[in-house]
């Protein structure tokens, strides 16, 4: 086996086993009373991060616009696909506008 | 024979499941088509880069782990960086836990193939219920998703080449993640949550890929949780 597909599946089995752990490994009730107190404020917390992670190494005017208005039009429609667009509405109209 | 003796077929599938994972397939579908694109051209080969595709079961970790090995990176220094980018994981794991307990071996053990972001999001904003219907819930979100994340890969191998350049892909995925991320703003420790974890990940930005989303969590999970104790 190579080193590329060793590090590849390396990886893939890595990822699995992050995941495995505290869904079958550890019960839940073994979990410290302080760490299920924090569990619910995991997703916003983790979501934020992501969101800012995915545009913070190539920032620009025309993906924060887009984002903002991802995250209004998503206050107001349920559906995923609506922030979406609005954002690739946003991207390709800012790419419209003369530099 | 009466209809009400006849037994209901047994529903395996969970509509709600497909109906709410439809539109975010929309959302990571660019993501998918830009990671067939690059394996359609990795020196991994297709098999070992859709194959490994299955078992990463998310874009971000699995197209850092590819542009690593086409750098030179070993085995040792790609696993790292895709455990500190998945790392995010255990903490859905820990949020998910009481969910999976009262369910079957199999399962907790089959099930965590799909933890991801998307799957998280969906089942973590469901109120907990009975179990069998969690199951078919889970198995039903993370069997859609597979399945369009997959064939996303495998649109993105045969025409990923022919896609216009100036389609804005890129923001597709951070703006499915915004509109999974408006829901928890209603409460006040969500607010305080993403903000902090939005100001700690772009803080931490210039550190290696992945550290800088770990390090926005935690920040933002630690201001939540001492918000929801003062108040």
């Amino acid at each position: 086996m190579s080193a590329a597909v060793l590090g590849l599946f390396g990886g893939a089995v890595a990822t699995y086993l992050l995941r495995v752990v505290l869904l079958a490994v550890v019960p839940a009730e073994r979990l410290p009373a302080r760490v299920r107190e924090a569990l619910p404020h995991v997703g916003p917390a983790v979501l934020a991060a992501l969101t800012v992670g995915a545009v913070a190494h190539a920032p620009s005017v025309a993906a924060v616009l887009a984002l903002l208005a991802a995250g209004l039009v998503a206050r107001r429609f349920r559906n995923l696909a609506a922030p979406m667009a609005a954002a690739l509405l946003v991207v390709l109209a800012a790419g419209l506008l003369p530099t | 024979m009466s209809s009400t003796l006849i037994p209901r077929p047994h529903r395996r599938i969970d509509r709600d499941a497909v109906r709410e994972m439809a539109p975010v397939l929309l959302g990571i579908t660019p993501f998918g088509l830009l990671i067939g694109l690059t394996i359609s051209t990795h020196p991994v080969g297709v098999a070992a880069g859709l194959g490994s595709a299955a078992v990463y079961y998310g874009g971000t970790a699995h197209l850092a782990a590819l542009q690593m090995i086409v750098a030179g990176a070993g085995p040792p220094a790609v696993i790292a960086a895709v455990v500190a980018i998945n790392a995010r994981l255990l903490l859905y794991g820990a949020a998910l836990a009481p969910r999976f307990a009262d369910q079957p071996r199999w399962f907790r053990w089959a099930g965590a193939v799909t933890l991801i972001d998307q799957t998280y999001a969906l089942a973590s904003a469901r109120p907990a219920g009975d179990p069998a219907a969690f199951r078919r819930y889970w198995l039903t979100l993370g069997t859609t998703l597979g399945l369009g994340w997959l064939a996303g890969h495998v649109v993105g191998l045969v025409a990923g080449p022919v896609l216009p350049a100036w389609l804005p892909l890129g923001i597709a995925a951070p703006a499915v993640l915004v509109g999974l991320l408006v829901p928890h703003l209603t409460r006040r420790t969500g607010r305080v949550a993403a903000v902090v974890g939005g100001i700690g990940a772009a803080a931490a930005a210039p550190l290696p890929a992945g550290v800088g989303t770990i390090v926005g969590a935690v920040a933002g999970i630690v201001a939540a949780t001492v918000v929801g104790r003062t108040s």
